[in-house]
């Protein structure tokens, strides 16, 4: 007999479950008393159709916590109640001139429209409103906190208009002025607190009222009123969307405006001109249906609402050319329509599915519709709407196109975060629910390049006149030259970028209001226009673009798009293809501002911006990264280091190739491995090539040596290399045997080095340095044997039992899990040509901060990784800044204390893994390091963050991550010229107690530091690996870090000590606070302790601060050139 | 606060058994390091510290070398040994392992004096505690700073030397383990005075390795084969239990998912704006 969980059997389940408490299984641990039927289903359901049961729970926490409410709710009624009965019973005007200012004057209000040209014919004369309904979110009740606003729509009398008001944006202006009136009103009512003019939606022609007032319960309400015209005041066909209805005439005030009413048809359409006012002719009509659709679903409205929380946190809600929150209620309702959507879905399937059907959608080739009848000859097609420039949904009537503010790039945008979102619901990974709905995505974390264009009078007229048809775009969106440019702007670049670039997209400005006294807000008026870019890592660094064939006819069209940049270039099949070629070097500092000389010369070519007027933000953190090498004419570039890096990589496959052809060792090798974090392409300044030792220099046997009367020698970095031999019965089975082998294998491996390929080589107990093109390798043999040597005890009973102890730990950190790491961060820089620079900027932050050391390097490593292996809910990053933005996010923002961060390196992780590891998390926090950071090899996440950081740190650390956030993001959004990037790299000194400034001699790195200039002689590679240098340089030589040491190890019970390793110049003391304290006469408590007797009390003992302070100065003799207290000097 | 005296006839400064002295590094020093002597007491008995000349002096700098001690107790009488060490001990710590790192042993703070007579560590204790005494001179200089590191680095091991010393090493250590091994075929099958024989790794019967791993493989290896015998979803008892695992599993998330949920709300993680 064979059985399945079926639906059939679950029913009956059910019972037995509901009824087991009062039968014979009493006895079991069956502990659901509480959970009654209901729940079990519920629960069963959630299994079923939800993503997990805490995101269902936590997104129900969500809804509560954005649903208006109720209260709330009664007071948006009982004043919009309020309002209505006010205005309708308002007395009429007088009529007035729509160019007559004096009665505006006097009531101290300004237009909120932008008039220009100012003279239009037609009169004004205020009536109050037919009726006043509520209408939108309120109505359907998807509404969402913060900012909660109704929508009041007045309705202005047929008798209102005159003929002709259609035009030349009369029923805008008397729309506007209309508002004017009801606000010249309004401001005499006692309850009104507030009244203010913003644009709906951004749309200049469409100002809306925003009144603020006290609720029956005192407490403020916000409202915004708008103004429809009566239905049948105007035909809807007046405003097809080819049609013309601003003339160019009156717009540009041309000496004959009449002669355009003769031919209006060939007159050029006004799209936006028209939509603007169709929109508020079938506003009712609209919302009704809308309404209809989405009444009476729970699921329904509580999924719109996730979807509007989810486009809030990506900036797409408000603002100009935004994706409104009616829009998207639209295209749920159109889904429900299409029956892609059912009103018994629950809100996840809701969100689900409209996420999934707007990643899949194209809203200009197949653009959703409310329509449903015949299509009328009056009618616009989809053709005629789609050449309007935006994004097509066509409405209930057939007229209006719903999304005609929705420009394209904003709907591709939408598109890909959809789609992103899509994916990250599908891996099933941890924090689903975070990267959906809590994580905000602002703008410069989003775009890997951003750019501002400043606002002045030369980019305004150089696009005006460079830009052909671009004069009618400005007539049809009302004189706003900026909207018009900007769109140029997006759509040259997307054209020029091409497949560098994923998205092009504007920064959306949000809503600005107003006072009433105060001039409309003028889009022209703003200091700069910002644009973001997200690019390709796999195309946006290539130096070339390939055009077509040079016979071919496109490459006419190629040529007239590049200009003189075009040049026909023979490639290595063989071809002749026109080509632009952006840069002679193949720097990746370069290769990555490819896309900067694109912008630019694009810019000016085509939209007549010249590159003064444009801040592009990419590379501006790059020389944090570069050095000055000397001498200048060594083929040696340091752009910011990846070459460097790479060069270390070739030398060490010649390393690698040379220890493998060893013979004279008994054992064959099994792995070479590098575990420097050079090998992982993160170590901040990769070692340049070590100049050759000068004869006057002291040598013994062969290497050089510092002396106390000469300058210190440059510091030379020994790039530690595993050497993994094989396994055998002969390994010892004692350290210290291992250890005498283990220097007998390295005595016969650097002798053959150096008497069989003659390179140059020093010889140690546990390593043998080698010298390869200037880089020094420190050879590390080693076996597994010592690691389970050092774990293995045996018990009394004889069992041979492994247990880690803090010398194991340490072994199989440098020569398992390291070399694992570096293989594995490897290839992730192999993928992502960023990573490197990423992941070298965080730690140059961090070292900035002066608090090196208290992290491991590797758990730095791994953050950044994470960025790259799970990036929701952005796309992997394509810029260092990008990049560092987002690592200081998920620094400052990840719950380290609820969460294990769970780094998916080369996707190891099984399913299973993304439940099982945060249970095993839950279960074992409190004994778990403040950080776990899991990765496919170590599950439990403990490997690099134990133990440090500590918990205070890692709170201090938070905040430093916070702070420098917020100052970057502001600096990079800001387009002064002037900004100090190098701002969040310099950390005050005001907080420490003490700090002790190093000697510049001393200070071997200098040339690494923020702020320094100073250029560092390097050898010459070339030169190097042709003549085996014979004298051994100095390796692993730097003072300054020896002092540091030296003072944590002395000191550490009485201060903390912190030092920026690159090229710092100061070290700051701390003390602790515990350590001054009065201390028993104890062995233990002597240090720095001089005897205190009080009366007949007990001796005691007191700190000696003098007697440190002593000590330090005599530890860091010739090295330190004073201590001082900060606060006396600031 | 300057410290009282406690015993004003000697003027030296004893307090509970630990005579203290004052001791700047150099002239050019601006505070006195307080130091703690005593005589050194062990129920260990060493012969590398001999009891009542062997004298304990704790809080020296870390800085402090031989010749800084040597010229610090130099006249209370003839030393034989010093050693410097980073913490107390009942008995020496090994001067670095054979073949570990010999670099100098940083950070000390005790250091052990051995004279020649048992005169010396009294000597040592009836010091004055006012005069303030000098750690270093001509003779005695002091070590550290850069000099220090540089003559640190300067110490290059002799390749030669090291080959020799792991080669003796190496050779008595298996010398030692040929022995043992020996030892232990000889014992093979040769039952102790209880009738009991020794499995060893020489037998004819050699037997797995007694290691954790292993047993718990052996374990495992019991429960599948036990698992395998079962029959599972046979009764319906049986599957009805299953299924009511399943909701229990289901249960158990919620209340766990619940209590997430119940901490995140405390941290107000809810609010997207």
């Amino acid at each position: 007999m064979k059985r399945r969980l079926n639906d059939e059997d679950s029913v009956k389940e059910k019972e037995t479950a509901g009824d087991l408490p009062t039968k014979s299984r009493k006895k079991s641990t069956f502990t659901d008393r509480e959970f009654n039927m209901e729940e079990i289903s519920k629960l069963k359901e959630t299994e079923a159709l939800y993503h997990s049961s805490l995101f269902r729970l936590q997104v129900s926490e969500l809804l509560r916590e954005i649903s208006v409410k109720q209260k709330m709710k009664q007071r948006l009624e009982e004043a919009s109640r309020f309002l209505s009965d006010t205005l309708k019973n308002l007395p009429s005007g007088k009529e007035h001139k729509i160019t007559d200012r004096k009665w505006l004057k006097s009531k101290h209000i300004k237009n909120p429209i932008l008039e220009k040209p100012f003279q239009v014919k037609g009169t004004f004369l205020f009536s109050p409103p037919l009726d006043v309904f509520i209408s939108g979110s309120f109505v359907t009740d998807t509404m969402i906190e913060p900012d909660i606003q109704a929508d009041l729509v007045m309705i202005m009398p047929k008798t209102f208009f005159q003929p002709k008001d259609y035009l030349n944006q009369r029923y805008s202006r008397k729309r506007a002025l209309y508002l004017c009136a009801v606000a010249s009103h309004l401001e005499n009512l006692e309850r009104v607190q507030h009244l203010q003019f913003s644009y709906f939606m951004g749309n200049p022609y469409k100002p809306m009222l925003v009144v603020k007032l006290n609720g029956h319960d005192l407490k403020q309400v916000s409202l915004s009123l708008h103004a429809v015209p009566e239905s049948g005041a105007f035909k809807e066909s007046r405003f097809h969307v080819s049609k013309n209805n601003v003339r160019p005439g009156w717009f540009f005030e041309k000496s004959d405006p009449t002669k355009d009413d003769v031919d209006a048809e060939s007159l050029p359409g006004t799209p936006y001109y028209n939509s603007s006012i169709l929109h508020d002719l079938c506003w009712a009509k609209n919302g009704k249906f809308v309404e209809k659709f989405l009444g009476g679903s729970e699921g329904v409205r509580d999924g719109i609402k996730l979807l509007k929380v989810w486009l809030n946190q990506r900036e797409l809600l408000k603002g100009f050319g935004a994706f409104s929150g009616f829009l998207i209620s639209c295209y749920v309702a159109h889904l429900i329509m299409v029956k892609k959507i059912n009103k018994l879905m629950n809100f996840y399937q809701v969100f689900r599915t409209t996420l999934l059907y707007l990643s899949k959608s194209d809203w200009v080739l197949d653009p959703p519709s409310f329509y449903e009848d015949e299509p009328q000859r009056t009618q616009p097609t989809t053709d005629e709407f789609r050449d309007s420039g935006s994004c097509v949904f066509i409405d209930r009537s057939g007229f209006y196109n719903l999304a005609f503010s929705l420009p394209v790039h904003t709907f591709s945008r939408v598109k890909h975060e959809a789609k992103l979102s899509v994916d990250t619901l599908e891996q099933q990974q941890q924090n689903t629910f975070d990267a959906l709905f809590m994580t905000s995505v602002s703008f410069p974390r989003k775009f890997d390049h951003i750019f501002h264009v400043e606002v002045n009078a030369s980019t305004l007229n150089g696009p005006l006149e460079k830009i052909g048809g671009i004069q009618n775009q400005v007539m049809d969106v009302g004189g706003h030259s900026t909207i018009s440019i900007i769109y140029h702007v997006v759509k040259v670049l997307s054209d020029a970028l091409g497949k560098r670039a994923v998205l092009v997209q504007p920064r959306i400005t949000s809503g600005k209001q107003w006072a009433k006294g105060d001039d409309p807000f003028e889009f022209d008026s703003e200091p700069c226009f910002t644009i973001g870019i997200s690019i390709d890592n796999m195309n946006a660094f290539n130096i070339l673009d390939k055009g077509p064939a040079a016979e071919a006819i496109e490459s006419r069209d190629f040529r007239a798009f590049w200009g003189e940049k075009s040049e026909m270039r023979r490639f290595k099949d063989g071809t002749i293809h026109e080509a632009v070629l952006w840069t002679e070097s193949s720097c990746q500092s370069d290769r990555r501002l490819v896309c900067k000389r694109i912008v630019h010369y694009v810019l000016e070519r085509h939209c007549g911006i010249l590159s003064k007027n444009i801040q592009y933000m990419e590379g501006k953190l790059d020389p944090l990264l570069h050095l000055n090498l000397l001498p200048k004419d060594t083929d040696v570039v340091y752009g910011t280091g990846e070459e460097q890096s790479l060069a270390v990589h070739h030398a060490f496959d010649h390393v690698t190739r040379a220890v493998r052809a060893l013979t004279s060792l008994p054992l064959s090798i099994n792995s070479v491995q590098g575990i420097h974090p050079v090998f992982r392409h993160a170590c901040v300044f990769p070692p340049l090539p070590v100049k050759q030792a000068t004869s006057d220099a002291e040598v013994v046997s062969g290497c050089a040596l510092p002396s106390e009367r000469k300058p210190l020698p440059p510091y030379v970095p020994a790039l530690k290399v595993i050497c993994m031999l094989e396994g055998s019965g002969k390994w010892p089975e004692e350290t210290e045997a291992i250890k005498g082998l283990k220097t007998l294998l390295h005595i016969k491996m650097g002798t053959e080095l150096k008497d069989k390929l003659s390179l140059c080589v020093s010889i140690d107990k546990d390593h043998v340095d080698v010298v390869k093109d200037g880089f020094v390798f420190r050879l590390i043999i080693s076996n597994t044997r010592e690691l389970a040597v050092l774990r293995t005890v045996k018990t009394e009973s004889g069992m041979v039992k492994f247990k880690d102890t803090e010398k194991s730990f340490a072994l199989e950190k440098e020569i398992i899990e390291l070399p694992r790491l570096t293989h594995l961060l490897h290839s992730i820089q192999q993928e992502n040509p960023v990573f490197s620079a990423t992941v070298r900027l965080c730690k140059r932050w961090l070292a900035a901060q002066m608090v090196w050391g208290l992290i491991a390097e590797e758990a730095l490593d791994l953050m950044v990784a994470f960025l790259f292996t799970s990036p929701h809910p952005y796309s992997v990053p394509g810029s260092p800044i990008a990049g560092l933005l987002r690592f200081l996010h998920l620094l400052s923002t990840f719950n380290w204390k609820a969460d294990p961060l769970m780094v998916n390196l080369n996707k190891d992780f099984k399913d299973e893994d993304f439940t099982t590891i945060p249970k095993e998390f839950q279960k074992n926090r409190a004994t778990l390091p403040c950080m776990c950071i899991c990765t496919p090899p170590d599950k439990q996440g403990t490997k690099w963050t134990k133990p440090q950081p500590t918990e205070p740190f890692l709170k201090r650390l938070i905040v430093l991550a916070r702070e420098s956030l917020a100052a970057l993001e502001s600096q990079i959004m800001n387009s002064s010229n002037v900004t100090d990037f190098k701002m969040i790299f310099r950390p005050p000194l005001s907080h420490f107690d003490l700090v002790i400034h190093l000697l510049k001699k001393a200070n071997i790195l200098h040339y690494q530091g923020v702020d320094e200039k100073s250029d560092v002689h390097v050898g010459d590679s070339k030169t190097g690996s042709n003549k085996s240098p014979d004298i051994f340089p100095v390796v692993e030589f730097c003072v300054a870090t020896k002092f540091l040491d030296d003072l944590k190890m002395t000191f550490g019970d009485f201060a903390w000590f912190f030092y920026d390793p690159f090229g710092g110049s100061v070290i700051g003391i701390v003390w602790k606070v515990q350590a001054f304290e009065r201390k028993e006469f104890k062995v233990s408590n002597f240090r720095y302790r001089k005897p205190v007797i009080d009366g007949d009390e007990r001796p005691n003992l007191d700190i000696l601060k003098e007697s440190i302070l002593d000590d330090i100065r005599v530890i860091g003799g010739g090295l330190v050139e004073s201590i001082v207290s900060p606060k006396a000097s600031h | 606060m300057a410290p009282e005296r406690k015993n004003e006839t000697r003027s030296n400064l004893v307090i509970q058994g630990y005579s203290v002295l004052q001791v700047k590094a150099s002239e050019r020093s601006r505070a006195c390091h307080y130091l703690y002597l005593k005589e050194h007491f062990s129920p260990h008995q060493t012969t590398e510290w001999p009891q009542g000349r062997t004298l304990e002096v704790h809080n020296i700098p870390p800085y402090c070398t031989q010749d800084n001690v040597r010229k610090l107790f130099k006249e209370c009488g003839e030393i034989m040994r010093i050693y410097l060490q980073p913490k107390p001990t009942a008995m020496p710590l090994k001067a670095s392992l054979i073949l570990s790192s010999d670099k100098q042993i940083k950070n000390v703070t005790v250091a052990y004096v051995v004279f020649r007579k048992a005169g010396g560590v009294k000597n040592a204790c009836k010091l004055a505690f006012d005069t303030e005494r000098l750690l270093s001179d001509k003779d005695a200089p002091l070590v550290s700073g850069l000099r220090a590191y540089i003559s640190e680095y300067k110490a290059i091991p002799d390749v030669k030397a090291m080959e020799e010393q792991a080669e003796a090493y190496l050779a008595e250590y298996y010398k030692r383990k040929d022995e043992e091994v020996k030892r232990e075929k000889e014992m093979e099958g040769v039952p102790d005075e209880d009738g009991f024989i020794k499995v060893t790794r020489y037998g004819k019967n050699k037997g797995s390795k007694r290691t954790e791993e292993n047993e718990r493989k052996a374990k495992e290896k019991m429960r599948m084969k036990k698992k395998k015998t079962e029959l599972k979803d046979f009764y319906t008892s049986q599957f009805r239990e299953t299924k009511r695992q399943h909701i229990l599993e289901l249960q158990a998330k919620f209340e766990e998912d619940k209590k997430k949920i119940k901490d995140m709300k405390a941290a107000r993680k809810f609010r997207p704006y």
